[in-house]
């Protein structure tokens, strides 16, 4: 038991420090320890951990905490909880401290201006990404188009069409 | 609504209360239920409560992806220390992942207790798909302004197609397009300079 949380602390100690381009970049990395390599638990409990985290509020990589829940219980979903939010929080409060006196420069605007595009490039980029990684079948690229469209053009709340998505899961529709 | 636009995240109007912080960012949790958690913060920390304009959300993003971390918990800190210092930086992340903790350690138990039903599997695709909707309606809602500047559409295109059709890992399309926009941003100064673009595009 100690040895399972001392390998959680320092494996997504160490992730959180790597995990370049954000959380899901370091998924495979993720699956490669917990399922193959640690057992802590098995292929489709990994698959449906992912789609949990991913559906529930908040942010998606809360994986990790599920990974630490079936590997050690309520301490391991803590220490991996712990272990992958702390380290980047600190980096990301530091970076913002210099960025806060960089930003207001000829520079820092520079670099503010000139990120954009390439941010919004990235946007829709994650958002195809996405789509041909969960198996989509062409009624769910509808539905996809479909909210995508109303969710631009109208201020209906989206909670709306993700419970009638959901219902229409479940039915087998999609 | 143009005279808050002028004011282009000027947080030092006054000391924004924690509680405000930590309250807005369970909102932004609670609301991305099904997924699209970066719309989400958009909508609150831009659209209602104005704290930044598009321009900065969106190159604080890429900073916050430039930094190793998951996207959301960088933005939230980053965020939250532009507002209050390391106080803010608490109260977001407080408010981001303890109510979602909670919930996703809840379901995971009873799924890892009771095995699972393949309606359930159906059902979170299905929320899967919208909340991929909701992702692109961010894009779409900011495009706009973009239309009227050719080298950031170049560039924003360019960093699609690199990104969907070539698979260029990250640190590629930042050093390319990002050090691109940079220097067009700094040198190429014929593009109008505006403040941040109108929410109604």
């Amino acid at each position: 038991m100690k040895g399972t949380l001392l390998s959680l602390a320092s494996f997504f100690g160490l992730l959180s420090l790597l995990s370049f381009g954000g959380g899901n970049t370091v998924l495979p990395q993720m699956h490669q320890q917990a399922v193959e390599s640690q057992h802590w638990m098995t292929d489709p409990e990994f698959a449906a951990a992912f789609a949990i985290a991913q559906a529930a509020p908040g942010p998606g990589m809360l994986i990790v905490s599920l990974i630490g829940l079936k590997a050690a219980g309520w301490p391991g979903a803590l220490i991996a909880t712990v272990a992958m939010f702390l380290p980047c929080c600190i980096l990301t409060y530091l970076a913002t401290i210099g960025w806060g006196r960089f930003h207001e420069s000829p520079w820092g605007r520079a670099v503010e201006r000139g990120l954009a595009p390439v941010a919004l490039g990235l946007i829709f980029a994650s958002g195809v990404i996405i789509a041909k990684g969960s198996d989509h079948g062409w009624a769910a690229y509808c539905v996809t188009a479909f909210s995508a469209l109303v969710f631009t053009k109208t201020k209906v709340n989206p909670l709306i069409l993700i419970a009638a998505a959901a219902g229409a899961g479940a039915m087998g529709w999609l | 609504m143009s005279e808050a636009d002028g004011r282009t995240g000027d947080v030092s109007a006054g000391p924004i209360p924690l509680w405000v912080i930590a309250f807005s960012y369970l909102k932004i949790a609670a609301e991305s239920f099904g997924g699209g958690l970066s719309a989400w913060t958009r909508q609150v920390v831009v659209e209602e409560r104005r704290w930044l304009t598009d321009e900065e959300f969106l190159s604080a993003m890429t900073l916050c992806r430039l930094l190793p971390g998951p996207n959301q918990i960088n933005f939230a800190v980053h965020l939250g220390t532009r507002l209050r210092g390391w106080r803010g930086a608490a109260a977001a992340l407080f408010g981001l992942v303890a109510v979602p903790l909670i919930l996703v350690l809840t379901a995971g138990s009873l799924y890892f207790n009771y095995h699972k039903l393949p309606a359930m599997d159906s059902a979170l695709s299905g929320m899967a798909a919208v909340a991929i909707g909701l992702t692109l309606s961010m894009g779409f809602k900011i495009v706009g302004p973009f239309f009227k500047r050719p080298a950031a559409l170049a560039l924003m295109a360019g960093t699609f197609v690199a990104t969907i059709f070539f698979s260029w890992p990250l640190v590629l399309v930042l050093g390319v397009f990002g050090s691109l926009g940079i220097l067009f941003a700094k040198f190429g100064v014929s593009e109008p300079r505006k403040k941040a673009p109108e929410p109604s595009g």
